[in-house]
């Protein structure tokens, strides 16, 4: 377990080194000056630049940018004058974790739900309409769930409010929209699994013990067939974190997301950035959360990562 | 006798699907390349006579706001998305099938380094890779096309590098070797054809993936430049008025949550009937 912790943790390192690197070359590559728009001539343009120190050669910048980031700075925004882009950081990330958070426990809870179901409803009608809900669920793009959403309950009929992120009721929306996605995912695999178990060998010794039905899912095919859900975190925080983009920014949260559509509106290079090698990093993490969680609960998956498969999104072709 | 049956009822199924999805398919496809032929208008011509018109018979999806025609647009959008998927999913099968077969081929050391760096390319969300090269490049598909490929070729490669493995030690392949045939030509002639219903079944489910992620571009603002229009942008133009015209949102979204659903379930039906080879 100690060899695999110590390499996993270096592979995640890795990823993030790659990832600052990429996007700090990219952001410098990107056209155009940051000052250029504004009414600004040569002698002040060469001080602004110094100031932000865009006058040194770009090693030097990756080299200063690394220390600082390694002091926990990510600099100043370029747009939005001496706000510091972590504090902007620090603003914004509780919503779109609370958010997160919610969508992932109520895609998780209510995905396996009806997988389950689908996998043992013997009614061809309740098989079909799930199979079709889990079908359109990965269909529709979350802003398009978003959009409808908010037109149909924030708007026309005023059920829940349509901005803002201030009481419970305005986490419904949002959440729905944000969770519809990751929730027929996990329902699919949940019913794949759920199908393959319940012709394993122990199932049928479990039945002929005379377990009751809800007995044998909760205690014994769960264990197994969970797995490759919680294999599914990773991924899905990754699709949670760019699906808070449009969702923020459509339903008015002032989350991580929404920083990151206007940052990319106003071409705020600093702010994009921090927030990407922020977002970058807590996806980068929450992989390595997942797979030491996995390692631990399962000890297949250990060896086999060790030695064999990558792993992720894979259950799809198993 | 029963797991028989339940073979056959998944592989009926399987085709119904796949034939399902397959038609929607074909059907866009037509309606994309045929529309300049179907439509008298130009997509990008404005008409300020016409603005903001419902469905008639001389615009049958409507105008938007410049009076442009809406079935000359979506299909033209239609035909962005489209590219954008095909295009991308070829060359990320392309990539994978290369760096997966150096992987699964050379064995050792090459494949585990080689797999690790894929592990390390993928673990950061594509679509934050994408919005930089996009930034840096300027909208267009084929900036877009470029970031998605970036890192999407990563899974494709883990497919063929865990079917090489499988199928190394087979006895066809043996036999190949015996009789002389170099590592590329038993790719090619003997693996290759193996893994094409395996190849096909993830192709299929790559295409609604890259059309997401041009679609959720195009809607932040970064997707595809102005005049040209694609299903996401069309969506986003429609956002100012859409309590006013729902009509305007309705068609683009429609399209292009049929274009997904068809092709998730030819996804679907080609994974259950290549689905017992898979499983063995």
């Amino acid at each position: 377990m100690g060899g695999y912790l110590v390499k996993r943790i270096l592979m995640g390192a890795a990823s993030l080194f790659i990832l600052v690197t990429a996007a700090f070359f990219l952001t410098r590559m990107m056209p155009g000056s940051p000052f250029l728009d504004g009414a600004v001539s040569g002698e002040l343009l060469d001080a602004m630049e110094a100031e932000y120190g865009l006058d040194e050669p770009v090693w030097r910048q990756y080299q200063i940018y690394i220390s600082n980031l390694l002091h926990g700075d990510l600099g100043i925004s370029f747009k939005k004058q001496g706000v510091e882009v972590r504090d902007v950081i620090g603003r914004a990330f509780p919503c779109t974790m609370a958010l997160g958070a919610l969508s992932v426990l109520v895609a998780a809870v209510c995905g396996a739900g009806l997988g389950i179901w689908h996998a043992l409803s013997q009614k061809r009608l309740i098989r079909g309409t799930l199979f079709l809900g889990a079908a359109l669920g990965s269909a529709v793009p979350n802003f398009v769930v978003a959009l409808f959403l908010l037109s149909l309950f924030g708007v026309k009929l005023g059920w829940f409010p349509a901005a803002g992120l201030l009481t419970p009721a305005h986490y419904v929306l949002p959440v729905i929209s944000l969770s519809l996605y990751p929730a027929s995912v996990v329902a699919r695999m949940m019913s794949q699994r759920c199908s393959e178990e319940a012709g394993r060998e122990y199932v049928a010794m479990l039945k002929a013990k005379g377990l009751k039905p809800g007995r044998i899912i909760c205690f014994h095919v769960l264990r197994h067939a969970g797995i490759p859900i919680l294999n599914y975190l990773g991924p899905a925080s990754a699709f949670l974190l760019t699906g808070s983009f449009v969702v923020e920014t459509i339903f008015t949260i002032p989350g991580l997301g929404r920083e990151f559509v206007t940052s990319i509106t106003n071409r705020d290079y600093t702010l994009i950035l921090g927030l990407t090698v922020f977002m970058g990093s807590v996806v980068i993490l929450m992989n390595l959360v997942t797979d030491l969680l996995l390692g631990c609960l399962d000890p297949q998956v250990r060896k086999s990562r060790i030695k064999e498969k990558g792993g992720r999104n894979e259950y799809k072709d198993e | 006798m029963n797991t028989r049956m339940s073979e056959n009822g998944r592989k009926g199924r399987g085709v119904f699907f796949l034939a399902a999805g397959g038609s929607i398919l074909v059907l866009f496809l037509l309606l994309a390349v045929l529309v300049p032929y179907l439509s008298p208008y130009q997509a990008t011509a404005q008409d300020v006579s016409v603005q903001n018109r419902g469905c008639s018979m001389e615009h049958l999806f409507g105008t938007d706001k410049f009076g442009r025609d809406l079935f000359t647009r979506v299909w033209y959008g239609t035909r962005i998305s489209l590219a954008v998927g095909i295009l991308s999913t070829a060359i990320n099968t392309l990539i994978g099938i290369l760096y997966g077969g150096i992987s699964g081929y050379a064995g050792s050391r090459t494949d585990s380094v080689m797999m690790r760096l894929a592990d390390i390319i993928d673990a950061v969300p594509s679509l934050l890779y994408i919005i930089l090269i996009v930034l840096v490049m300027g909208a267009g598909i084929r900036s877009i096309v470029l970031g998605i490929c970036v890192s999407g070729w990563t899974r494709m490669a883990r497919l063929i590098r865990g079917e090489i493995l499988r199928l190394r030690n087979a006895e066809y392949i043996q036999a190949a070797h015996l009789a002389g045939a170099g590592a590329l030509r038993i790719l090619q002639k003997q693996m290759l054809p193996n893994m094409a219903g395996l190849i096909i079944v993830n192709m299929v489910s790559q295409v609604p993936e890259a059309i997401f992620k041009e679609a959720f571009l195009s809607f932040v603002g970064v997707g595809i430049a102005a005049p040209q229009a694609s299903l996401g942008t069309l969506i986003q133009d429609a956002r100012s008025q859409m309590m006013l015209y729902p009509g305007q949102m309705m068609f683009p979204v429609l399209a292009l949550c049929l274009l997904i659903l068809a092709l998730d379930l030819a996804g679907t039906g080609l994974r259950q009937c290549f689905v017992k080879h898979i499983a063995e």
